[in-house]
Formats: structure tokens, sequence, C-alpha cells
């Protein structure tokens, strides 16, 4: 099932966008050593490149999405200005939410992503609500939930499959199975591996597709981002690695070298790259890909670094719609009481 | 004038929004052909429809969650959990989801919900079915929160939740649903986040809300009858939280009782009574008493349950010891 | 109950004491008055006196024990009512200190330093005093377990609209209406504790400053001063005849008061001009002391247990009677061979109309106990065989006991 709809300048497009969430999430990291990272918590999402471009292939302007905590390429490959994700991961007020985010409560509502999500399953159900939404307002939007293998453990997902498949929603769950939740392996989390059954149990269209080639994921996104198009609500598992720790800070020693070594051999990267290559490409081409990436994604960095800070006042601000008093600080109400007193 | 009961007063009100708005829907279990447990919503899938009425399955914390995306995505769903007691249920989707979006996007975008449900004791329904859990809503920052005690504030109170820009938690009582009132549905009602002084006096300040309002009154004119007037003020919706109406009465008078359903440590009257104690320090004569539930699971025995809570008379009983 | 020495309550808020030391062993006599044990209070250590001859025969309650009020101490032969005196110092305000905004606590600290610390005062009494300059400690306090409350700060500054006297009202408005009327050298704050009482049983209470006392500007030069401002006051603030209870030379104008017919009743507590005899050192002592240790002495002999000031009081005391603001008034009380003014006749005449009453304190050195009981047959005396001149210090809960009882509408 190798990429048959896929043009040779369609894999270019799609290695381009990996390369891009690639260079990305590694300035991410150097802004991490650097110490410009607001957040402690970063999770990288190198080596699942080819679920978020290949599934973010066949959606659509309008269509509405939600993320978990190793999001960073999803959003990316969906649109988003990294200069402005980079700003948001160092909590900056240039970021897309003004530095109150981080990495993982990043969105943008233009994007149509309702956000990323630090609590594992917790973004899931939103999308039955925005297709039931899409459904209702005749949109002809799907929303897509993507999470990690983690989620699969986690009863809101089955909640919200169940709803979706009952009231036949243009909802799509696409589950980035890279093997590993945290520090415990798929295999020891469930017995219940074949992940696409589940959702075929509540009468989903379900499959798996190994996320090695990105146009094998293109494809499979496609038959069921289309089948929730039209109505039935689809779960897709895309099979690949986590190449590294859960955090930034996890040297994963609870996983083999022998492991690691085979996981990052399947890297959608240097797949697409060499089956480019195979067809001919250019190898000047594919560096000035890279090559582009690479001052894209530094200029990122020295964006973050230099954009503001927020200012402490805004800290009361967008607690409830612009118009509600802001919640009193602590030591303003200190000062009134003893003011008082 | 017209009479209605607590539980009419909601139905129309949700009658009147989902005319108004046809972005406005209910989502639960229980609210369209079985017409809600407790009978809110009956009749509203005639009129409405089922995809407006919309059946679930038992899955609380996905009607929560699904509410949550759809409000994102541009309706006004209002999701009924059955019990408040289930709100463990769905606390993920209510304070991590629905409370913080709005904040942690940047003000992007908020979340207009109204989760509709209903708490409190008197209906010998057990520990797990008859709790007041307002507090756990009230500490969490980012919701809305409405506990209507009156006929009219049934109506008027989900009218207005229906219109905030936040998710709005809107807990009703479970013995109120009966209770009826010569109602003026178009007569002008306080602004929402405005308390209501239900009742006036000199010589203490009673605030409290829901069915304790009622247990408030009563006591009030028990004490009246020993030469005692007290205030009465129904707080309506606890966040936001009108101390501004509070506070003079309290500074007339020199002496306060919170009274709540809701277990007494860490609830809602302990922070109205930190408050008052901050604000109103130099105006006091007497400590700020909690009257409030028991630390206690509430029991099915109808008399363990009825003692598990303020009463008139345990309300009227601390009311004279603190003017005494 | 006779034969056994149950604990007495010592104090307004006493519930119960501990057994320090038995004075009296088994099967040893005592005489009336003899103190027959010590009991500490959550106050101070007291005796409990004996009220008439006896023996001791078993003591019931070993030293250390903690005893509950009511409950049995020893058995007694010999003693027809086992009940003891009630004789110390409530933490309440007394009927009657001389000189007027001076706190009379119990425990008296021995310095300014820290007073503040140990003063219960309610939130809103403490912004009141402050807003009124007043430091708190000299505010005494008539609320639960003598803390200082809104009316107590009120006595001390508030001065009435309706006339010249200086005057506080308290209770609800419909209660049944009681005047307050103080003694020589003392102020309307001398009521607080009896106030705060009758004030819990319902009724509304009037409290004046007399002229030449307290905050009222108005002077007092002879006796008929003290009615001055009176009877408009009365009328002017009271929505109906009150009950008059008045303290020793306040029986003067409460006396005229009654007998413009304007008293539903008339109780007087140790009353003046019921006899010549008077300790005239007292009197004029008071108008002119100007110094601390002269005002102890004189202020010992209003009462039966040790003074309960301390200095820094004592010293606010001096420094208000040293203005010299009595010594005309005390010179015109008390002639060469006793007091001047007699209202013994005006009090039988006005015993025929309305409900008189006498509280006689036995152990009065001031006045003597014996003229207030030979008055009229129709005066009802009420003895209180333990009290000094000051009954309300000595007996405070049978004082406000009787006033309830003249005082039911």
């Amino acid at each position: 099932m190798s990429g048959t709809a896929t043009s040779n300048t369609g894999l270019l497009g799609l290695y381009t966008a990996m390369r891009r969430i690639r260079t990305f999430e590694e300035r991410v990291g150097e802004l991490f050593v650097r110490g410009e990272s607001a957040g402690s918590m970063l999770h990288l999402s190198i080596g699942e490149e080819s679920a978020a471009v290949g599934v973010s292939a066949v959606m659509k302007v309008g269509d509405t999405f939600t993320t978990h905590h190793r999001g960073h390429g999803i959003f990316l490959a969906r649109g988003a200005d990294p200069k402005r994700m980079m700003a948001e991961i160092a909590g900056k007020e240039t970021g897309y939410c003004r530095g109150k985010g981080g990495s993982m409560h990043i969105a943008d509502m233009g994007l149509g992503h309702l956000g990323a999500n630090a609590i594992v399953g917790g973004g899931i159900p939103a999308v039955v609500g925005a297709a039931l939404a899409a459904k209702r307002k005749g949109t002809g939007a799907v929303s897509v939930a993507f999470f990690g293998d983690g989620a699969m453990q986690q009863g809101i997902l089955y909640e919200s499959m169940n709803m979706a498949a009952l009231w036949g929603l243009p909802a799509v769950f696409v589950c980035i199975n890279n093997q590993w939740g945290m520090g415990t392996r798929i295999d020891q989390a469930t017995r219940a591996t074949d992940l696409h059954a589940r959702a075929r149990a509540f009468g989903l269209q379900g499959e798996t597709v190994d996320g090695r080639d990105v146009r094998d994921v293109q494809a499979a996104a496609a038959r069921i981002v289309d089948g929730a198009r039209a109505g039935t609500p689809g779960f897709l598992a895309v099979d690949c690695y986590r190449f590294f720790g859960h955090a930034r800070k996890d040297k994963s020693p609870y996983r083999t070298e022998v492991e690691e070594a085979e996981g990052r051999a399947r890297d959608p990267l240097s797949f697409a790259r060499d089956a480019l290559a195979e067809a001919g490409e250019d190898p000047g081409t594919l560096g000035a890909i890279d090559d582009a990436a690479a001052a894209e994604m530094d200029a990122t960095i020295d964006f973050a670094i230099a954009s503001e800070e927020p200012s402490l006042g805004s800290m009361f601000r967008d607690v409830f719609a612009p118009g509600a008093p802001e919640p009193e600080p602590v030591e303003a109400r200190i000062d009134r009481v003893l003011a008082r007193s | 004038m017209e009479t209605l009961t607590y539980r009419e007063a909601l139905r129309r009100a949700l009658y009147d929004a989902m005319q108004d708005d046809p972005d406005v829907f209910v989502i639960g279990e229980e609210v369209g052909r079985y017409g809600g447990a407790y009978g809110v919503t009956k009749g509203l899938i005639d009129a409405f429809g089922h995809e407006r009425l919309l059946d679930t399955p038992i899955s609380e914390p996905g009607i929560v969650g699904t509410a949550v995306g759809a409000a994102m995505a541009g309706m006004r769903p209002v999701a009924e959990l059955m019990y408040v007691d289930f709100i463990g249920m769905t606390m993920d989707q209510l304070c991590n989801q629905a409370a913080k979006i709005r904040y942690m996007f940047g003000g992007q975008i908020g979340v207009p919900m109204v989760l509709r449900t209903q708490g409190g004791t008197g209906r010998s329904a057990g520990a797990q079915h008859s709790q007041s859990l307002e507090a756990y809503i009230m500490h969490t920052p980012g919701l809305r929160l409405a506990m209507p005690a009156t006929v009219a504030d049934a109506y008027h109170l989900l009218r207005q939740a229906l219109r905030q820009p936040d998710p709005v938690v809107f807990i009703e009582h479970k013995a109120l649903y009966a209770q009826s009132a010569e109602v003026d549905l178009a007569a002008p009602v306080p602004d929402w986040g405005q308390s209501a002084v239900r009742r006036s006096g000199t010589d203490l300040v009673i605030v409290t809300y829901s069915r304790q309002l009622h247990y408030a009154l009563e006591a009030a004119d028990a004490l009246a009858a020993d030469g005692i007037e007290a205030a009465v003020v129904d707080l309506r919706t606890l966040n936001p939280l009108d101390f501004d109406t509070i506070r003079p009465l309290i500074e007339a008078s020199g002496r306060a009782m919170v009274v709540s359903e809701g277990p007494l440590t860490a609830g809602v009257a302990a922070e109205l009574a930190a408050r008052i104690g901050e604000e109103c320090f130099d105006f006091l004569e007497n400590p700020v008493l909690r009257v409030a539930g028991e630390d206690i699971p509430i029991s099915v025995s109808t008399g363990l349950e009825a003692g598990s809570v303020p009463s008139p008379a345990s309300i009227a009983d601390a009311a004279r010891r603190l003017t005494a | 109950m006779s034969g056994v020495l149950t604990l007495p309550r010592l104090g307004e808020t006493m519930e119960e004491g501990r057994v320090v030391t038995w004075l009296v062993a088994p099967g040893e006599a005592y005489k009336r008055g003899d103190a027959l044990l010590e009991v500490e209070t959550d106050k101070t250590i007291v005796e409990v006196p004996a009220l008439g001859d006896g023996e001791l025969t078993e003591i019931l309650v070993p030293e250390g024990a903690q005893v509950r009020v009511g409950d049995p101490l020893a058995r007694l032969s010999g003693a027809a009512d086992a009940a003891a005196a009630p004789a110390p110092k409530p933490h309440a305000m007394p009927l009657a200190p001389p000189g007027s905004a001076v706190p009379l606590r119990e425990e008296a600290p021995p310095a300014r330093a820290g007073r503040h610390d140990k003063v219960r005062a309610t939130p809103l009494a403490r912004r009141l005093a402050r807003d009124a300059g007043l430091d708190i400690c000299d505010i005494p306090g008539s609320g639960r377990r003598g803390r200082i409350e809104r009316g107590d700060v009120e006595c001390m500054t508030q001065v009435g609209e309706s006339g010249p006297l200086a005057h506080s009202l308290s209770g609800p408005e419909n209660g049944t209406p009681v005047l307050l009327l103080h003694g020589f050298a003392g102020d309307r704050s001398v009521w607080s504790a009896i106030s705060a009482g009758l004030v819990r049983a319902g009724r509304r209470i009037l409290a004046p400053d007399l002229p030449g006392h307290g905050t009222t500007g108005t002077e007092a030069t002879i006796p008929e001063d003290l009615s001055t401002g009176l009877s408009r006051l009365v009328s002017d603030t009271l929505a109906a005849r009150p009950h008059v209870v008045a303290h020793s030379l306040g029986a003067v104008p409460a006396t005229a008061l009654a007998a413009a017919g304007k008293a539903t009743s008339l109780t007087l507590i140790a009353p003046a001009g019921l006899g010549l005899r008077i300790d005239a050192t007292f009197v004029q002592g008071l108008a002119a002391a100007r110094l601390p240790g002269e005002v102890a002495h004189l202020l010992d002999r209003m009462t039966e247990a040790p003074l309960p000031l301390s200095s820094d009081a004592l010293a606010d005391i001096a420094e208000t009677l040293s203005r010299g603001r009595l010594s005309t008034l005390a010179a015109a009380l008390v002639g060469a061979t006793g007091q001047t003014v007699s209202l013994r006749a005006e009090l039988a005449r006005l015993a025929e109309k309305i409900p008189v009453r006498i509280l006689a304190p036995h152990r009065d050195q001031i006045l003597d106990w014996a003229d207030m009981v030979t008055v009229s047959p129709r005066i009802a005396v009420h003895h209180l065989p333990g009290a000094g001149h000051m009954a309300a210090w000595d007996a405070p809960t049978e004082v406000l006991e009787i006033l309830c009882h003249a005082t039911e509408s």
C-alpha cells in the first residue's frame, strides 16, 4: 500500500513538512538547554512526524482538532507559525497564548486548533462536541482528536468514540502509537494491542498504519477522514517510535539500546528522504529544504528570546470574558483589608 | 402573575432560551424521551426534537467534554448532570478543560456552556445522591456558579446563565423542584451576580443560598417572635460573589452567620466567614458563625439525613446564642 | 441541703473551681464570716466565708480537686443553710466605683506594658474606642467573659441629644424601661454589668451621668441639683414611665422623680438619706483626694474583698477626682452631725403608691444598713448579709436577680 496516491512532488512536500517539524523540535530542545524555555515539561515528537503530517495533509481549512502533550508537530503541520509557537514555549507575550499556555496548552482558533492538552485523553471529547456542532450547523467540517497510546487506556476515549458513533458525527480519533506511555510500553499497559479493533467494536471505521512511510499514513488518513466527513466516524492508529525520552530530561533508562536502535531505524524522515533519492530527486533540493528549515527554526529561537515577557498585570486577565471584573490580587486584597482595619 | 413550580420555571427558561437561540441545546442522560430524572426537561423533546434534547449514554465525562467542544465550536450547550454527586466523574472536563481554556489559550476563546445539575438532601437519596458540592466548583477559578433558591430565580438565573460567555455550573436543589410560587416573570430581577436581601433586620445578618434560604427565613420568623430581627441574604450566585450587598448589612448589625448545606470544613461558609472576618473585622461584635452541614456523609435514614444539615431550628438556635 | 456546703458561684461566668486549701479542719468550729476554704476560679483565688456559726464535720472534696458550681464541698453542723456568701468581685463591672471611666478588672495587670494583650474586646468595640481616642483598657466590659462590647464603649462616649445630661440607651426599644442612677462620685459606666444583664432580660435601659458627674457638663452644688434635667431626659427618651433603680446618693434624684409621678417602681441599693450616720471622711475624702494612695484607702471601704484596682486605675481615678468638681456637693451632703438629706418621709409616702424596694448590704461601711430597713412596712427590704456598700460588687448575681424581678412589667 505504498503511497500510490502521492506523486513525487507530494512526497517532497510531506518531507518538507516533516523536516520543519523535526528541526523545530530540535530547536525546542536547544531552547531548553539554553534555559530559555518557560516549561520544564517539553515532550518532543521526534520520530512521529509522519502521523502529524500524514493526517494533516488530508484535513481541510475549517476542520478542527485537539492534540495532546506531544503535539508541536501536528500544530506545525496544520499551519502554525513556528515563531509564535517557540515564543509560547518560551512563555512570551508574542506566543499563541501570550505565555500562559506553553508547550502543552497551545491553541489557535484561527487554525481550528481547539487546544493541546496536558491531561492524557483530556482533549478527546471536545472533538465530539465540535463534530456535533459541525453536523448541526452543516459546515462539512471534521474534528480530529490526536492522542498517544497512553490515552488508549483512558475511559474518556471510549465514551467519546461511542457517542461519535452513536450520533454519526464527523469525528476522527488518531492514536499516535509511539509504543511508550511515559515509561510503560504499550504491551505493559494492555493485552489488547490491536488498537483499531477497539474502535471497530464501537462501530467506528478503524485502521492501523505503519508510520514509517508518510504516504501510507496519508492514504489511511484519507480513508478515515473522508469517511468521517461522510458521517462514519473513524479511528486511525499510527505505529511509530518515540526517539527520545518521555520529556526532555528523561534518558529512557527503562528501555534497551537495542530497542531504541531498532525504533530509530524506522525514522519516517530517513525513509522519505531515501524514497525521494531513489525516485531521482536532486540531493541539492533536499539539502536546500533542510537548510531552509534550519534557518527558519533558528530564527524562531531568536524571536522567542527577543520577545517580551508578559506583563505581571496580565496575570489576572482572561480568567473570565473581557468586561467581567478581574480577580482581585491577593496583595491588593491584603492592602485593602489592612487599610480598613 | 402565574403560579409555577421551581421545576416548571426551569423548564420555561430552557424553552424560552431554545426558542430565542437555535444554538442552545440540551445534552445529558435521560433529558429527552424520559424528560429528565427530576422531570425538568419533560415535554421539551416534543417542541424541539431529539437533536436539541440529546439523550446520551451514561458517560458523564463524555457529556461534559462534548459540551466543552460544542461550546468552543459556537453552540450553547446545556449539559445536564443528573446528580451533582457525579461531578467527580467530570472534574477533568469541568475543571481542567472548561474552566481553564480561556486562560490557558490567552483569551482566544471561551466556553459558554451551562452545566445544570442538582444536589442537596431531602429525598433520602443516600450518601452518593445527596451531597452539596458547590465548594468544589467555587474553588476552581474560571467557573461561574449559580444556585437558585426561588421559583423566580430558577427561571431568571438560568436565562442569565445562558447569556454568560463563560462556563456556568447551575446547581438546583432537589427538595425545591415541587415548590410553587406566584411569579411575574416579567418583573425585574437582580442582575447576574447580584445577591438579594430577602429579609431586613438589624440584629444579625444571615448569609445563605439555595434551600437554606427558606430555612433561614423560617428561622428569622421564629427569631422575630423573640424580638431578634435577622436580615437574610440570598447569594444567588456564588461566582460572581456579591460581597458589596453583604458588607453594609454586617457593618450595621455587627453580627453575621453563614448558612450552607455543604460540609463545614473548607466549605462555602468557611470562605464567606473568612471574607467577613477580613472585610468587616472592625464592625464585628461576635465571631462569624458557620452553620453548615456536618463533616459526615449523608445517610439514607431520614432522621440522620435531616440531622446532617442545618434546619430552621438549628439556624434559629445559633442565632439566638449569637445575639444573646 | 441543710448541713452541706456547696460550691457557690463566685462570679457571673464561673462554672467550676478548684479547691486550693481547706482553712477549717474537720471537727473545727467556725464563726460567721470565717473563711472556710480557698477556691481557685478561672479568674483568681477566693475565700469562701461561712454564713453562720457552726462546725465542719466532714470534708467531701480534697485539696486540688476540681468542682462544679453547686457540688457539695463539706458537711456542716449548726448551719441552718450552708450556702456560702458570694464574696469575690466578679469580673463584670461593679455597681458604683467612684470616678468615671475607670476599669475594675480582677486581673489588674501590674504595668501598662502589655495591657492590651489581655483585654477581651470585640473588634467593633476596639474600633469605636480607637475612634473616640479611648484606651480600650480603660473601658469596663459587660459582655461574655467580661468582653468589652459596643455598648460599653458607647457608655463612655455617647452624649444624649435631648438635654444636658450625658446618657446611654440600650436594649430593645419596646422593652420595659428602666432608669439607672449612679451614686456619689460615680457615673453611668458603673452600671455596665447590671445594664447588660437587664438588657438580656429584655429591658430598655437609660443610664445618665448625673449633674456634676461623668461627661455631663452641668454642675451639682446642692443635692437638689442632681435632679436637673432628669425628668425631661426621661420623657424625651423613654416610651413609658420607667422603673427607677438607684445606688447610694442616686436615691436623692430617684426619689424626687418618683415623687413627681414619673416612676413605675423604685428600687434603692444602699440608699443615702435614710439616717444621720455616714462615713463623712469617705465623702469628704473622695471630694478632696489627690493621690492614688488616698483613693485606694477610701475605695477599700466600699467592698469586703481586696480592692481589685491596678495602680494605673487608681491613678486615673485620683486624676479625675483631683479636679475638685465634687467638693461643694460633698460639703452640702454632710453636715456637722451627719447626712443633711432625709428621704424617709417621701419614701414612706411613695410606698403607698408604687412598689418601693431597698437592698440593704449588711457590711456597708459608708452608710448604716440598720437605717435602711426601718423606713416603712410597705417597703420591701432585701438583705445582703455578705455585701458591702458596693453591693453589686459583692453580690452581683443576687443584685441582678432582684433587679430583674423588680423591673418586670
